[in-house]
């Protein structure tokens, strides 16, 4: 009997069992599901960059759900864009269902949790979909999907969620690509263009792009042959079905543009990232660096930090294994089988396929590594995108299932390896023999080694010593499922010892809904938290916005943070930015013009003695009012509350409406950055705003009763975005409709 | 039909084997490893948690510097601190033979 067919019949068996082919597929998971318990039920909170995706998705659903779509960020660091709309997958539909649940009475975090399972078991259902695509057998597939499951793939999703951004739509993407070239249907163009929208939406796609841009590489060398019919076949297809082709572009440019609006508002050097840039330089060249407003990030930025070498040792694959540390995301991390079976199939052929995915694995592989190779230096050089990233470590994320696909393409090479004689039978036999001892030899000489890894050893010896003796001929399927649970040894010990070191750490995170209360002043020190996560990462970044609280006016550690402030810590201080920004409103009689760095003197004692003078960039445009209104050697007002003549009376993350009554007019900074994009509206009539005491805004309010309303209006608005997510939302809806249609047909 | 070699996965591993060692400088892998650790251990508090990570930093350590004994010294604190004695007395053993005084090994 073939061994098609006997993997067909294999299913039959399962298929007339359904309870059976039910636990086979919810196994796997169930054990996950134990294993990361304390992750799910929220004892052990999640850290590093999934406790901020975390922070930036609570507020994004907090503030949706008290009825604003969120674009500014008044909370911290003084107050900036919320660009995680664009960046962090918000237009994702499973949001959706995260809102849902919120509004249902789960609190966010265990709502959270929902999602990154469901996210997550997304990806394994792709990787499952696209490993069938692949080695043309459901049983491998399966193999392949229960190995991710149990790889750093999934244990990594508690501290780094770009494992799910990146990785879910990119393997759905190969999955529909691979089924739209053998098809022609226009079911699996809608996939793939569902997919490159979200890729477009989450996080930084160039990780993604250089993966298809090998891979279409080495399919070209590979398939040469085929190129010439597939290019034909999909102009005729494009031809006979133009407007789908046109509404798929057209999605994709939808989806693109919040993140092409994004780029283009940042070019203009309104926001900058001095944490990101400078790692390398004394603080004066940083400053310089930043406020050249240069984004492209040197050769060595790019390179020395973040690379997989730097995150992982070939050592730590197999060692030390129980002391992964739950403060790092580098979670690269592959069942030992994996290992083991490819090293056994030395002696197995070779088809394209197989050489297809090992030369991305390897190219991927040399590129992550960093300065520690020519290739990333190469493309650095010859590919534009490679200025504007870093963080090479993320491509473990393909490199991780790249391996697993190709473990389990060569596993389905040996068993249906047909040895030629006996004498290939008993070197074939020797060579298992010797791979497993030389892993046992290591593991040995080394030390601390788990006792699973030992025994996945030995029983993967007996395995593969049995198989042989029976021959392929001899060979049940269900075989697999029993090495399948010798493969899974290793990594359920592996699992269980982070879970225990992630236990030790006593945290709490905000996960009630909030609703934004206004304040006049900011807290002058920061809340201290026992908890050990944040000694890894600034605490004010992750819990004011939680909290939808005010922060202090502290930016150490600011990712992203306006041009103004930057300017105004590096060269006057935080010391007298945070005794100045500590308040809110300031009423001046004067304003006065301000010319950069010559007025940083005049600027420093402004703040520092609150001097009835206001700054502003630039004379143009400035009337100085009457000089007899007040003495500029005298201190400004300071709004410590509200009053008849001065109350804010509405406010919400993206505007804020005050009234007020003065006697003489008055200018008003309000110690909130200031951005182009804010707008005034006294009395209903747009004002002139300025950029007032290096950072912030001001504006002048006239005597008399006055209703004035600030408010943060950029090229995107909130209702674009709106219709982004609803796009979104029906695009999928669509797609599973046609999909489940075609299936009923 | 019989497979030639260059129709086998061995010659893959091969040519990928000669691939990584003729373009992969171990030694800044390491170097970036180490100082990657080393940020680590400083930021961790003490506990069991520094423990763990100094025994990923001072592997790579005595795997940057082979000839020295300070790092197995290191290593061997810390494995004695996470209760993994027998582990710890080897590595202090090795440390002896490599030079360190074990006296001052005592005393810490």
């Amino acid at each position: 009997m073939s061994s098609n067919k006997r993997i067909k019949t294999t299913f039959h068996f399962f298929q007339r069992r359904p309870f059976l082919l039910t636990i086979g597929t919810f196994l796997p998971l169930a054990m996950w599901m134990f294993l990361f318990r304390s992750f799910l039920w929220g004892n052990i909170i999640v850290n590093l960059d999934t406790q901020s995706y975390y922070t930036q998705i609570k507020y994004y659903i907090n503030n949706l759900l008290n009825g604003v779509f969120p674009l500014w960020d008044p909370f911290i660091f003084l107050g900036r864009p919320f660009y995680s709309t664009v960046l962090n997958g918000a237009f994702n539909p499973l949001l959706s269902l995260m809102a849902v649940l919120v509004r249902g009475g789960v609190d966010y975090y265990h709502a959270f949790m929902l999602y990154l399972v469901v996210f997550m078991m997304l990806g394994a259902a792709g990787f499952y979909f696209l490993s069938r695509a692949v080695l043309k057998s459901r049983l491998y597939a399966f193999m392949a999907y229960a190995l991710f499951l149990f790889s750093g793939m999934t244990a990594g999703i508690f501290t780094q969620s770009a494992i799910l951004l990146i990785f879910v739509p990119g393997v759905w993407f190969f999955f529909f690509l691979i089924r739209f070239f053998n098809a022609f249907k226009k079911r699996y163009l809608l996939g793939m263009t569902f997919a490159a929208m979200l890729i477009g939406t989450s996080y930084i796609p160039f990780h993604f792009a250089t993966l298809l841009f090998i891979f279409i590489l080495c399919y070209a060398g590979l398939y040469y042959k085929r190129l010439p019919q597939l290019l034909k076949d999909f102009c005729g297809f494009s031809a006979k079905n133009r407007m789908t082709a046109v509404f798929c572009l057209l999605a994709v440019a939808v989806a693109a543009s919040p993140l092409i609006a994004f780029k283009l508002s940042d070019s203009r050097g309104g926001m900058v990232s001095p944490a990101r840039h400078c790692s390398f330089k004394s603080p004066q060249a940083c400053y310089e660096e930043v406020m050249k407003n240069d984004a492209a990030m040197t050769y060595v930025e790019t390179a020395r930090t973040g690379s997989l070498g730097e995150r992982a040792r070939l050592a730590e694959l197999f060692l030390h294994l129980d002391k992964r540390s739950y403060h790092t995301d580098d979670f690269f991390y592959l069942p030992l089988i994996v290992f083991v079976i490819i090293a056994i199939s030395c002696w197995t052929g070779l088809d394209r396929k197989k050489i297809l995915v090992f030369i991305m694995t390897c190219i991927l592989f040399l590129i992550s590594l960093g300065e520690a190779t020519p290739v990333s230096r190469f493309f650095y050089e010859h590919v534009f995108y490679f200025k504007y990233f870093r963080n090479l470590f993320y491509f473990s994320i393909f490199i991780m299932p790249l391996l697993i696909l190709f473990s389990v393409m060569q596993l389905k090479s040996l068993v249906e390896y047909k040895m030629a004689s006996a004498g290939e039978k008993r070197g074939h036999m020797l060579l298992i023999v010797g791979v497993h001892l030389a892993f046992v030899s290591y593991l040995l000489v080394h030390g601390d080694t788990m006792v699973s890894s030992y025994a996945t050893i030995i029983l993967s010896l007996v395995f593969f010593v049995y198989f042989l003796a029976r021959g392929s001929h001899g060979f049940k399927n269900y075989w697999l499922i029993g090495l399948l649970g010798i493969a899974l040894l290793q990594p359920a010990q592996v699992f269980y010892a982070y879970a225990k070191n992630a236990s030790e750490e006593d945290c709490a995170i905000p996960r009630t809904h909030s609703h934004v209360a206004f304040s006049y002043v900011r807290p002058e020190k920061a809340v201290e938290s026992p908890c050990a996560i944040y000694r890894y990462r600034p605490y004010i970044v992750y819990w004011y916005d939680m909290a939808l609280q005010d922060a202090p006016p502290v930016i150490k550690g600011a990712e992203r943070i306006s041009k103004g402030v930057y300017f105004l810590s590096h060269r006057i201080g935080e010391e007298v930015l945070l005794q100045y920004a500590k308040n809110k409103f300031y009423l001046y009689d004067h304003v006065d013009a301000f010319n950069g760095d010559e007025d940083i003197g005049r600027l420093r004692d402004v703040l520092k003695n609150n001097k009835n003078v206001a700054l502003i960039d630039g004379a143009k445009g400035i009337v100085l009012q009457d000089a007899s209104l007040g003495d500029p050697a005298e201190r400004a007002l300071v709004v410590h509350e509200g009053s008849d003549a001065f109350r804010v009376v509405r406010f919400d993350v993206n505007a804020l409406t005050i009234t007020t009554n003065f006697l003489v007019p008055k200018f008003l900074v309000y110690t909130d950055s200031y951005a182009p994009a804010w707008k005034v509206f006294i009395n209903g009539r747009q004002a002139d705003l300025y950029q007032a005491n290096g950072a912030f805004k001001g504006f002048w309010v006239p005597a008399g009763s006055n209703t004035i309303h600030l408010t943060f209006l950029p090229k995107m608005s909130g209702n674009i975005f709106m219709f982004i997510v609803f796009f979104f939302n029906g695009f999928l809806i669509y797609m599973v409709l046609s999909f489940y249609k075609k299936r009923k047909e | 039909m019989q497979q030639r070699l260059w129709q086998r996965s061995i010659l893959l591993y091969c040519l990928a084997a000669a691939l990584f060692l003729g373009v992969i400088d171990g030694k800044v892998i390491r170097q970036q490893r180490a100082t990657y650790l080393a940020g680590m251990v400083a930021k961790s508090a003490e506990g069991r948690e520094k423990d763990r990570i100094g025994v990923l930093f001072y592997s790579a350590m005595a795997q940057l510097f082979p000839r020295q004994a300070g790092p197995y010294v290191n290593l061997a604190l810390c494995y004695y601190r996470l209760g993994q004695k027998q582990k710890a007395v080897s590595l202090y053993h090795k440390a002896i033979k490599m030079g360190a005084d074990p006296n001052k090994i005592i005393i810490k």
